[in-house]
C-alpha cells in the first residue's frame, strides 16, 4: 500500500487503510526512514500520527515490522523523551546486523560501502544501523540478495532483475516480517488462531541468537538477538 | 554515507499537527472547532498552504463510535507545504495557534536501503 495519498506523504492514512483491511495474524511491514531532529535517519513511530496508527493495528491483532533506519542514531537520548522511540508502539523494530560472509562478499568487488570483512562481525551493529531500547531484534543489514536493481542479474525485462547487494534496515527488516508470516502460519495451523502481535515479538526476542559486540559497536548499542526461526517455532 | 533511497522529486513537505483535545478541523469550513464553541480559523498562513485531517476517514466520526486508538488519529492535521516552502517557515506560527498541542516537521521519507546499483546486463 502506497503512503503517498494524494500526492502527499501520509503513512498514517496508509497504515490506518491497511489496517481496515487486513485481519488480526496478518502483517505489516513499515520499510521507510525520515530525517529526524538531529539530522539523522530515524524509524516512523517518531512522528506522533504515525505511532497512533501503528497502535490501531497492533490493538487489532496485526504484527508491526518497522525498519529502524539507517541514520546511526541512538533512540535513548534525551532529545527523544517522549516520542516514539522511547515508547512501546507495539511494532517489533528492526535493526541491521552483519551477516554471516558469502562468497559474493568476499570477492571484495565493491558495490555499497565495502567488502563483507570491513562490515564487522557477524551479529554485531552494521555501524548504521539506528538502535535503542526499542529496537527489538536485527535481521541482515548487507549484501542481501533479492530482486530489483539488476546487478546480480539484468535481462530486458524488469521482471528479472536480481541484486545480491541490497542492504540496511530495508533489507533486515522484510527478513524479520518473513520469521513473523512463518510463526503466525504454523500458530493458525496448530492453535486455530494467529497470536497477538506482543507474543510474536515475545518469541523472536526469546528465542534469537544474542547480539555480539563489534569493534566501536558495544552491545549496548542495542538492536537485539537475530531471529532463530527453528527455536522460534518451538514456542509457537 | 547512510544506505537511503530518496523520495520522489517533488515530494511536498508537510507539518505534522497534533491537536489539543478537544479539538478538530473542519476541512469544509476551513476552521477548527474546539471545546464550549471555540473556534479557529488560521489566517498567517502563505497561499498554497493546505490544511487537511491527517486520516479523513476518521475526521468527521462522532467519537462514540471509534476505538480510543481511533479518537487519538483523530487528533492529527498536516499543513502540507507549496514547493520552496520549508517547515522551520511556518512552525512558530503554527505553534501559536489555540488549538495546536504540538507541531513538528512532518518525515521527509527515504527508503532505508543504498540507492540502485547501474543495471547489469546479462
Amino acid at each position: 500500500m502506497s503512503a503517498f495519498i494524494g500526492g502527499v506523504f501520509n503513512l498514517a492514512q496508509a497504515l490506518t487503510n491497511a489496517t481496515k483491511h487486513l485481519r488480526a495474524g496478518d502483517a505489516i511491514l513499515i520499510e521507510l526512514q525520515a530525517t529526524g531532529p538531529n539530522g539523522k535517519y530515524v524509524a516512523m513511530q517518531y512522528w506522533p500520527d504515525i505511532f497512533s496508527a501503528i497502535v490501531a493495528a497492533t490493538k487489532k491483532g496485526i504484527t508491526v515490522v518497522e525498519a529502524a533506519g539507517n541514520g546511526n542514531e541512538n533512540f535513548d537520548l534525551p532529545i527523544f523523551a517522549g516520542t516514539g522511540l522511547q515508547k512501546d508502539s507495539g511494532a517489533i523494530v528492526v535493526g541491521a546486523g552483519v551477516p554471516p560472509a558469502n562468497a559474493f562478499d568476499f570477492d571484495g568487488s565493491g558495490g555499497f560501502g565495502a567488502s563483507y570483512q570491513s562490515i564487522g562481525v557477524p551479529r554485531s551493529r552494521i555501524w548504521f544501523s539506528n538502535y535503542g531500547k526499542i529496537v527489538n531484534v536485527q535481521g541482515w543489514g548487507f549484501h542481501v540478495t533479492t530482486l530489483a536493481y539488476g546487478d546480480l542479474q539484468g535481462h530486458s525485462s524488469e521482471n528479472r532483475w536480481y541484486t545480491a547487494r541490497f542492504s540496511g534496515t530495508s533489507s533486515a527488516s522484510p527478513i524479520v516480517t518473513g520469521a513473523v508470516a512463518c510463526i503466525q502460519g504454523r500458530a493458525k495451523a496448530k492453535l486455530g488462531a494467529p497470536l497477538t502481535p506482543a507474543k510474536v515479538r515475545k518469541i523472536l526476542m526469546a528465542t534469537g541468537t544474542p547480539q555480539v559486540a563489534g569493534p566501536g559497536v558495544p552491545v549496548s548499542q542495542r538492536i537485539g538477538p537475530q531471529p532463530n526461526l527453528v527455536k522460534a517455532m518451538t514456542l509457537v | 554515507m547512510q544506505p537511503a533511497v530518496p523520495p520522489p522529486p517533488g515530494t511536498p513537505r508537510t507539518i505534522t499537527v497534533t491537536l489539543k483535545r478537544g479539538w478538530a478541523f473542519d476541512e469544509k469550513a476551513r476552521r477548527f472547532h474546539g471545546p464550549k464553541a471555540a473556534a479557529f480559523t488560521p489566517t498567517d498562513l502563505p497561499d498554497g498552504v493546505r490544511v487537511q485531517p491527517t486520516v479523513p476517514d476518521l475526521a468527521g466520526r462522532p467519537p462514540a463510535e471509534l476505538s480510543p486508538e481511533e479518537r487519538d488519529l483523530q487528533r492529527y492535521v498536516q499543513v502540507v507545504l507549496p514547493a520552496g516552502t520549508l517547515p522551520p517557515d511556518l512552525l512558530t506560527a503554527i505553534r501559536r495557534w489555540p488549538c495546536t498541542d504540538s507541531a513538528i516537521p512532518g518525515p521527509d521519507v527515504s527508503l532505508p536501503a543504498p540507492p540502485p546499483l547501474p543495471r547489469k546486463q546479462s
